[in-house]
């Protein structure tokens, strides 16, 4: 069993550059109207009356009505919950509602010099937090080229990551040997 | 003697139609061209990524019956551009998601065992389900499912493709010119699966793949239904699953440096 977690990656040439960055990054995802609609996937209501740069919506969540937002997967198993969590936090921080958003639904999971963000995938590798990572960008199609170009030879020279190909296949690679054929057919989805 | 170091597995995941992507960056390029997906294939390559990993939509998002389009909209079929980059790659990994609810599985299991033979044991795919009946309206049997159901035919379908990627031995094709005979023996490619989903058998008619069978991994573990789609003993290898929150418990041990930092949301690009 591999366990991969997934992010995006914001890169600077200092910490504080970086996070500046993520910060612009951000600002970009979620505008004043995609931060409504955000929330809409959680209200479920037309929330479009309501200034981004206000307080969050004084009306409750309406799970039950018809889906405001179609062709998302749903965020809130319970939205009445999350709602008083997001109006927690947004009380805690001052947020309006679309720093709140912002918040909310546009976290860069790794933020950082090349040399931190080296530095933590490796660390939470080496102590089994997972296996490695699917790293996104913010930007298609160029947005790894960063990524390949500074991080990945530090993850090269610390003997975290290959220097070249030594497997034939994908299962070769990920260290995924083929369960024999037939051995457990019984066991419904256990595909190897 | 030092520890080897563990190797650590990188994808790299492409072209979410949500807010993640900046459509407007004066750098952001063609979510559908084919010279998107080379370069950040080939770029990938570059880097020794294990993998590319695309990410399935089924449907344009509506808002109050309109499509909205803040965010990128609209993108190709998953399995053709996979097969397109593993012309123009050597060794990355071809890792496609898949819905298990709307498609059959003797077709995808002929899809990805083709997509295995020809980028030479490459493919992967990511098992998923579909969420509702908005998406199933595109298909045949619309909103057929409930969402325990849907794990169900998950279940059933993917042990279905394993039965009939294991359906050819490895050694079936003998090609005799001596006997005139193309086959070793005449019996391959039997299957045969009676469930509450499915109800088929046949012989399958594509020869064993390279990898014998594609490497299957599950996003957005996040529900324990969604986990036990694929129910194997943690010492077995095989499996990837890739947690939507990786947090304590779920991820191994997440010891420091990370922390929240890597409760990433995987394969938000839906």
């Amino acid at each position: 069993m591999k366990l991969l977690p997934g992010g995006s990656f914001v890169l600077g040439d200092t910490a504080a550059d970086a996070t500046e960055r993520a910060r612009e990054v951000a600002r970009a995802q979620v505008s004043g109207q995609t931060a409504q609609i955000l929330l809409e996937t959680v209200w479920n209501r037309d929330l479009s009356g309501y200034d981004p740069d206000g307080p969050l919506p004084d009306v409750d969540p309406d799970p039950t009505g018809p889906l405001v937002i179609q062709g998302r997967a749903r965020l809130a198993q319970d939205p009445f919950e999350t709602v008083r969590q997001w109006r927690a936090l947004a009380a805690q921080h001052r947020y309006s509602l679309r720093e709140l958003a912002i918040r909310v639904f546009a976290h860069t999971e790794f933020v950082g010099t090349p040399t931190e963000i080296a530095d933590r995938l490796d660390h939470f590798v080496q102590n089994d937090g997972s296996d490695g990572f699917i790293v996104g960008s913010h930007l298609t199609p160029g947005g790894i080229d960063e990524f390949v170009d500074r991080v990945v030879p530090l993850l090269q020279e610390r003997g975290s990551l290959r220097a070249e190909y030594t497997g034939a296949t994908l299962r070769d690679n990920l260290g995924i040997p083929l369960a024999p054929v037939g051995a457990d057919r019984e066991t419904a989805g256990a595909v190897g | 003697m030092t520890t080897p170091r563990k190797q650590i597995i990188l994808g790299h995941y492409v072209g979410g139609v949500n807010h993640h992507t900046l459509w407007s960056h004066p750098r952001a390029g063609s979510q559908i061209d084919f010279a998107s997906f080379r370069h950040a294939a080939q770029t990938a390559e570059r880097g020794k990524f294990d993998f590319f990993f695309l990410a399935e939509g089924l449907i344009l998002r509506e808002r109050l019956g309109q499509i909205f389009d803040q965010d990128v909209v609209g993108r190709p079929d998953t399995l053709p551009v996979l097969t397109a980059i593993a012309a123009v790659t050597e060794h990355l990994g071809l890792v496609g998601t898949l819905n298990a609810t709307f498609n059959e599985p003797y077709e995808l299991a002929r899809q990805l065992a083709s997509l295995d033979h020809l980028s030479g044991g490459r493919a992967g795919w990511n098992v998923v389900t579909s969420f509702d009946a908005f998406t199933g309206q595109n298909f045949r049997r619309g909103g057929f499912l409930n969402r325990d159901d849907r794990y169900v035919r998950a279940q059933e379908f993917v042990a279905l493709a394993r039965q009939l990627w294991d359906s050819w031995p490895a050694d079936a094709i003998a090609a005799d010119t001596a006997r005139g005979r193309f086959l070793r023996t005449a019996d391959v490619g039997v299957f045969g699966h009676h469930g509450h989903q499915f109800d088929v058998s046949g012989h399958f008619n594509v020869p064993r793949s390279p990898q014998g069978r594609p490497v299957v991994l599950q996003a957005g573990a996040g529900s324990h239904r969604g986990r036990d789609l694929l129910p194997v003993p943690r010492a077995r290898a095989g499996t990837g699953v890739l947690p939507r929150h990786p947090g304590p418990g779920r991820a191994r041990r997440p010891t420091g440096g990370l922390g929240e930092a890597a409760a990433g949301r995987l394969v938000r690009p839906r």
